[in-house]
This record gives structure tokens, sequence and C-alpha cells, in this order.
């Protein structure tokens, strides 16, 4: 009887641990992550001296530019499991689902960074017609869309003045 | 449609590094060349690859979706995929005989079976 029990209690304990443990696991590690990644983006962006990007199509007038060049940054990103648990219940009502803008927003200011640090290291003073683009990416063979991931591209024109 | 041109081999190119082409040819993604002065269209150069993901790549990229964040795996892929797009731009704007591609413009879609397509497109030019 005991050890039926023990059996019974063995096989529910793993049960809910393999359904909610890496949603648990999401939630607490998820968060602390997600935190800490930003916290560094927000200090390189610190870091730089002035944001060197912009969507204008035209160079500054009166300055000689001696050398340009297609550059390119890109990221790949994904919500974590709670965040896209939580998106699911929110999605039955409706409305603004805060949890998915987290990564997302993440994802578009760390390709814009990168787009900036590579300038700056190759030495380019600007980046001109800055273009963005997001794009989902299937994550399993089975076709269906799932892992909520998503690439953003951001590209421009680096820019050498005299 | 036209015929297919010569394709270059791929380059492993770390992210964040330019890419070094076989042929020495400018890209803008604006109308020109800054400081140059365009002489001749020569018709919209294109380029494009399809590219899935490896087994082992998609199975860690599922473990670090559990909390969320980069997935660098994915991230250099799909580098190294657009670098080999804008390869194929280029070697089909040295077919056309353009020293140039100007307004460069990148487009991606996933297809079926987890693959994802990146096509890069511009206007073959000849600068002066």
């Amino acid at each position: 009887m005991a050890e039926d029990t023990i059996a019974t209690l063995l096989i529910w304990g793993f049960i809910l641990a393999s359904s909610l443990g890496p949603f648990l696991f999401s939630w607490l590690v998820g968060n602390w992550h997600q935190k800490r990644i930003i916290e560094r983006l927000l200090e390189r962006e610190a870091a730089l001296p002035r944001d060197n990007l912009s969507t204008l199509s035209t160079t500054l007038p009166g300055k000689t530019i001696v050398d340009s060049q297609l550059l390119l940054a890109n990221v790949v990103s994904a919500p974590s499991r709670w965040q896209l648990f939580l998106a699911g219940i929110k999605s039955i009502f409706g409305g603004n689902i805060k949890h998915l803008d987290m990564m997302l927003d993440w994802g578009r200011s760390e390709a814009l960074q990168r787009l900036r640090e590579q300038a700056s290291e190759l030495g380019y003073d600007d980046v001109i017609n800055l273009r963005m683009e997001t794009s989902t990416i299937s994550m399993n063979n089975g076709g269906r869309q799932k892992g909520g991931s998503f690439e953003i591209l951001a590209y421009g024109t680096g820019i050498k003045y005299l | 449609m036209q015929p297919p041109s010569p394709q270059p081999a791929v380059q492993q190119v770390q992210p964040g590094q330019p890419v070094q082409h076989a042929v020495q040819i400018a890209l803008s993604n604006i109308e020109t060349i800054p400081g140059r002065t365009i002489q001749q269209s020569l018709g919209v150069a294109t380029g494009s690859t399809v590219r899935a993901k490896h087994i082992g790549k998609d199975i860690l990229a599922g473990f670090k979706n559990i909390v969320g964040g980069e997935l660098k795996g994915y991230t250099e892929l799909l580098t190294e995929a657009r670098n080999q797009a804008l390869e194929r731009l280029v070697a089909d704007a040295a077919a056309r005989g353009a020293n140039a591609v100007v307004n460069v413009r990148f487009a991606t879609s996933a297809v079926a079976g987890g693959a994802a397509e990146l096509f890069a497109y511009g206007t073959a030019v000849i600068i002066v």
C-alpha cells in the first residue's frame, strides 16, 4: 500500500516537474537573464558618444566623402517560454501583450546598437538610409511556428567624411 | 531570368566583419555611390539563398528559447547566409559588367521545412 502511494507520488511528481518545470525555470531564470541583457545593452548605448544612425538618404552638405560601404547587422531573438505562455492566455482576451514587447524591443535596439558599433569600429562617421526588417524564423521542421523567434535586420550605408 | 552566373565559394565571415568580395564592387543602399557619378544602368542584379538549420542547432536553440533572449546559432547562420546572398548579387553584377550596385535591399521569407530564404537585390550600375 505504502509502495503504491510512493510510486503514484513519483509518477505525478515526474509529470508535474516535466510539464511545469520548464515554465518555472523560464519564469525565474528568464526574467533575470532578460533584465541582465537589457542592462548590458543600455550600458553599451551610453558608452557611444553620439548616435551615428540616420534614416535620411542624403549626406551632410558641403563635406567630401572618402569612402562608403553597405553595413549589415542582425540579431535573432525570442521571448521566453513563460512569456509565450502568458501571451497565449492574453491572446484569448486580446489587447496589448506587454510580455512579448520586452524581447522584441530588446532585439531591435540590439541590432541598431550592433550597427552603430560596427560603423564606429570600421571608422565610418555616419550610417545613412537606415532600414530595418523583421521576419519570423520557423523553428522546428514540422512546419509549425513555435518558440516565437524572430530576426531583426538593420542595414544602411556607412559614410566616411574627409 | 538570366543565364546562371558562376557561383563563388562561400566565405566564412564573422558577424560584424565586412565581407571581402572576390570582385571589387561598391555597394550602397542609397541611390548613388557617394562622391561618384553613375554613367550607365545595367538592370537589376539579384542574389538569393535558401538555408535550413542544422538539427543540433535547432535543439540548442529550443533550450535557449526557455529563457528567451538571443539565439546566437541562428544569428550566425543568417549572417553567413545573407553574406552568401550578397556574394551572388555581386557575382551577378560582375557578370553584367557593372562595378557598383546601388539601392541594395534585402528580403527574408520563411519557406516550409524550417528553411529561410534570404534575398538581396539592387540596381547594377557603372560608376566613374
